[in-house]
């Protein structure tokens, strides 16, 4: 146990101590007890009816499950079938790769974007234990996975030497090709010359026609390797550091943190200040030579002299395939609000209106995770207001769409 | 991440959205009580060390057990509240240093002043406790709930990966990264 350890553990039992056991305020629920009883004196005659209701409720989803089934999409709603949703499905790619981490080994899960339905899953083959990224080249039909060996550690500081062995040991990369045809994932090992400690490896995009593969490297590199021979060339931010950073994409559970133009010339990146939350996005020039990050590559947006707004709640940024505009989630400071904003790449000032349209008042959100070629439809997570749910969807004129079934989590799933 | 945000006090005493108000099961208000008396002092506590302000954590926790209550007839598994209402808890402190933070930056204040422990904490820690509380207090969000998940709480990693909706393998390198920077900043603090 090293010193940091048993000096945090000390701190942390101290604080907890001051809160003695018992002390807990008394818990304010809503106050809703008395409504049910007024309800229940006011509507006596309802309960026979009940069971009628319950027929009725289980014909009710009957009829909406053969809906599902049969592809039929629904409104947001849970009405029928509306145009804006059927050409919100039809305008992003028709199938996901999801990494399951709750299931041992993970799994990655090949869905359907529409219905939510698992298509294809596969595992990684030993000795590998968990996919740790997935990324998706554009023809929905290849996807890269980075896997590690993964040993289960103890809880608490008993488990340092199997987590020092985790987090040395280099990961692999696997394609998976899925046949829509047959339904079916087929995983190929990559060789990939350069060894990546599994900690090392902060996240990776595969260019568009899925030839390289772009990975970010803590704590502020990036590196492209041709898939097909192996070789590499590396940008490295000057002076940075682990400690105190810069580094590239950001220190939240976040989105990819880089993503490719169509051309396969441009990478853009987030960059993050040691103040946390994104100072900038970053645009590399991949045709330059390897050497310096701070050289290659140009600033996109700069967050620092926006004032009103700040990059989160978590802070991703995708450039679209086109090149003309870079997506993220911002956060106006007074008063508060969350929203999708898309800024020109080569101004780096904020588009209006954006082309995906407002973000509706009843969406938060958390991250921007695929973009059409001009962003002008969008695939983001958040809470939705209402409900106060997670949700993943489709941002599209102004209309969110919300997709069934779709992960929840940011890092780990790819259109 | 796969976790609803915390909700304000205010918003929780409207009507749930899971149902009306005159029609919420007296089951739910049942079972989350019984599950913030087993629970409410652990998850204080939890929030104490995240926060240092136990009037603070005290609200963090309640907006997380009103969450919980206004989504219970949505829990496909209610065998895994306590899961859902930390992961709230732990959304909450974000939100709370996020605040913290924000309003530093427009009052222009110190960050050590914004992160340090009330009055009421400093006088039952000591010093160097509050100074390593105040450095795990400025890493990065993940970095710190990581640290304390896995520090505090004992908790597994497989745990550690669902309270936070990141992989196990992502856990690993966290903590490592979060214990090498706490030791920076704790260095630097004494210099």
């Amino acid at each position: 146990m090293t010193s940091t350890e048993e000096r945090l553990r000390a701190a942390a039992r101290a604080a907890a101590d001051t809160v003695p056991p018992g002390s807990a305020p008394p818990l304010r629920l809503p106050d809703v007890q008395p409504g049910r009883a007024r309800w229940d004196q006011r509507h006596r005659w309802v309960r026979a009816l009940v069971p009628l209701a319950a027929a009725a409720a289980v014909a009710a989803v009957v009829i909406a499950s053969l809906a599902l089934t049969r592809g039929v999409p629904t409104s947001s709603s849970g009405g029928a079938a509306s145009p804006a949703r059927s050409a919100a499905l039809s305008s992003v790619p028709p199938y996901y790769v999801a990494l399951t981490s709750a299931a041992t080994p993970a799994q990655a899960v090949v869905r359907s974007t529409a219905t939510g339905a698992v298509v294809a899953t596969v595992k990684p083959p030993r000795p590998y234990g968990e996919f740790k990224f997935v990324t998706a080249a554009a023809d929905d039909r290849t996807f890269i996975l980075a896997a590690q060996r993964w040993w289960p550690i103890a809880s608490g500081t008993r488990g340092l030497t199997a987590e020092h062995r985790d987090n040395t040991t280099p990961v692999v990369f696997f394609r998976l090709r899925f046949d829509p045809a047959t339904q079916t994932a087929r995983l190929t090992l990559l060789h990939v010359p350069r060894k990546v400690p599994a900690s090392s490896l902060d996240g990776m995009a595969v260019s568009p026609d899925g030839s390289r593969l772009a990975l970010a490297l803590y704590p502020a590199q990036i590196e492209v390797i041709t898939i097909a021979t192996g070789s590499a060339r590396q940008w490295a931010w000057p002076g940075a550091v682990s400690s105190a950073g810069p580094w590239v994409g950001n220190s939240k559970p976040s989105g990819q943190p880089l993503s490719w133009t169509a051309n396969g010339r441009t990478l853009a990146f987030p960059l993050t200040s040691e103040s946390g939350g994104i100072t900038w996005v970053m645009l590399l020039n991949i045709s330059s030579p390897g050497g310096s990050l701070q050289s290659a590559a140009r600033r996109g947006v700069s967050f620092l002299g926006l004032g009103h707004v700040k990059p989160g709640p978590v802070g991703n940024a995708l450039i679209t395939p086109d090149g003309t505009r870079i997506t993220t989630i911002t956060t106006q400071l007074e008063p508060s609000r969350a929203r999708v904003t898309e800024f020109s790449a080569r101004t780096g000032q904020p588009v209006s209106p954006p082309p995906a349209g407002a973000t509706p008042g009843t969406l938060t959100p958390w991250s921007v995770l695929w973009t059409d070629s001009s962003g002008s439809t969008l695939i983001v997570n958040g809470i939705r207001t209402g409900p106060s749910a997670a949700v993943t969807g489709i941002l599209r004129r102004g209309r969110f769409t919300p997709l069934p079934g779709a992960p929840l989590a940011t890092d780990n799933v790819a259109w | 991440m796969g976790i609803p945000t915390r909700t304000s006090w205010a918003g929780a005493r409207r009507s749930g959205p899971g149902w009306a108000d005159d029609e919420a099961p007296a089951e739910a208000a049942e079972a989350v009580a019984a599950l913030y008396g087993a629970h409410a002092v652990g998850l204080i506590r939890l929030a104490v060390v995240m926060l240092g302000d136990r009037a603070a954590a005290e609200d963090v926790v309640q907006d997380a057990f009103c969450g919980l209550y206004r989504r219970w007839g949505q829990l496909a598994d209610t065998a895994k509240a306590l899961g859902y209402v930390r992961a709230c808890t732990l959304n909450g402190c974000r939100s709370e240093l996020r605040q913290r933070l924000r309003a530093q930056r427009r009052d222009r204040q110190a960050p050590a002043e914004v992160l340090a422990v009330s009055a009421e904490q400093a006088v039952l820690l000591g010093e160097e406790h509050q100074q390593i509380l105040q450095a795990l207090r400025r890493l990065p969000d993940r970095q710190r709930e990581a640290l304390v998940l896995r520090f505090y709480l004992d908790l597994t990693e497989p745990e550690i990966a669902v309270s936070m909706g990141i992989s196990p393998g992502t856990v690993k390198s966290t903590t490592s990264r979060g214990l090498a920077a706490l030791g920076r900043l704790i260095q630097e603090a004494g210099r």
